[in-house]
């Protein structure tokens, strides 16, 4: 009988745990073990090998990380991360996710054919919604989501899913956020 | 915590007649360290501590106000756990807004609640301010909004690491019942020492363990 999968996070705060364990729990294989490390920020992004490690010991089949790209450019944030693993001799079994512009923006994307165009997406959730959304809000919204229509929309979101939909799949050599293939599939 | 039938403990009589700003947390510093207090007084201490940063998360006092409330509220926590702390002092041409002392070691304490990110500049700025210590001192640099993408890293190039980072998810862990600033202080000592990162979340720690 095949183990059942065990999928890594690495995010930044929990609110995005809430939202990738959520759009995973639906994406993923029933019985599919998930785990999500929260780093605090991307100001410790530099130091996620070490996660990456941990997860590897714990024989996990794949990790994503996942953060918002705020201002900076997704690809340079993206090569960045990848560089940074790679000095640590980290190849392969890591799909690097950056969200564009802010994860929010996932969340609003049933609300706007360009999502990645918002500005502070979460001020934007906030404003919509009337108040500060909290972790209820979070999980309800990941889990009414049309990932058909936010994959659309989203571009960031849509490489996302793609990792998602590789895991399982043989293992590859990492790839940035926008591969070809799925970023766990052999080449 | 009583003393005796009706009788509350002067600690937390005192604790909980706190002022709003904390403006007589020197005094209340004073009587923390006057003398060794029971286990029971310093969990209720903590616990009036606690709704004090709670209140302080969710009210509108302005930034600057709030940051000099947090630092005090800082001090009085840290008096609890028996760090021995010293309150905000001016040395000539700078402020420190704090020092205590865990296990023989020297800390100076820097605390920001601000409504951005902590740049680079601020960490290098108390860095200066780390290095004209005795050797061996330890910076811990509070900051409730985080730290800028490439603060930490700048620091930690080719030099000697003497700063650790703390985040809000850092502070709301130190303010909990079943956890402590000195509790989170050894995570992050221990993995500066391990890994090099002086960014490394208590939240971070407890993930790792549920992996």
């Amino acid at each position: 009988m095949e183990e059942p999968l065990k999928v890594g996070f690495i995010v930044e705060g929990e609110h995005d745990r809430i939202v990738v364990e959520t759009i995973a729990g639906r994406v993923l294989p029933d019985g599919a073990t998930l785990r999500t490390v929260r780093i605090g920020g991307k100001a410790a992004l530099g130091s996620i090998y070490s996660t990456v490690w941990a997860f590897r010991e714990a024989a996990y089949d794949a990790v994503l990380v996942v953060f918002d790209t705020d201002a900076d450019d997704l690809e340079s944030q993206t090569t960045r991360v990848r560089r940074d693993l790679e000095r640590h001799g980290i190849r392969e079994g890591v799909a690097i996710c950056p969200a564009s512009p802010e994860l929010e923006a996932w969340l609003l994307a049933m609300t706007t054919d360009d999502p990645e165009s918002l500005a502070r997406p979460r001020r934007r959730l906030a404003e919509t919604l009337g108040r500060t959304p909290d972790a209820k809000d979070y999980e309800r919204m990941a889990r009414e989501l049309d990932l058909e229509i936010v994959a659309r929309r989203s571009p960031s979101f849509r490489a996302f899913l793609e990792s998602l939909g590789s895991i399982g799949r043989e293992p590859s050599a990492l790839t940035s956020s926008m591969p070809a293939q799925g970023p766990f599939d052999r080449p | 915590m009583t003393g005796g039938q009706g009788d509350v403990s002067p600690l937390v009589g005192r604790l909980r007649e706190l002022a709003p700003d904390l403006r007589d947390f020197r005094e209340i510093l004073r009587l923390v360290k006057s003398r060794a207090w029971g286990d029971a007084e310093h969990a209720e201490g903590k616990v009036l501590l606690r709704e004090r940063f709670e209140a302080l998360r969710v009210g509108d006092a302005p930034w600057q106000r709030r940051g000099y409330t947090f630092e005090r509220l800082l001090c009085l926590l840290l008096a609890l756990e028996g760090l021995d702390p010293s309150p905000g002092y001016r040395p000539e041409g700078e402020q420190v807004d704090g020092f205590f002392i865990r296990q023989g070691r020297y800390f100076l304490l820097e605390s920001k609640w601000e409504r951005d990110e902590q740049p680079a500049s601020e960490l290098y700025a108390f860095r200066g301010k780390v290095d004209g210590r005795l050797s061996g001192t330890i910076g811990t640099f509070v900051s409730m909004s985080g730290f800028a993408a490439d603060a930490p890293k700048a620091l930690r190039y080719g030099k000697e690491l003497n700063i650790l980072l703390f985040d809000s998810t850092d502070i709301e862990y130190a303010f909990a019942p079943s956890c402590s600033f000195s509790a989170i202080l050894n995570v992050k000592m221990r993995e500066a020492a391990r890994l090099g990162e002086i960014y490394f979340t208590y939240q971070r720690h407890l993930d790792l363990l549920r992996i």
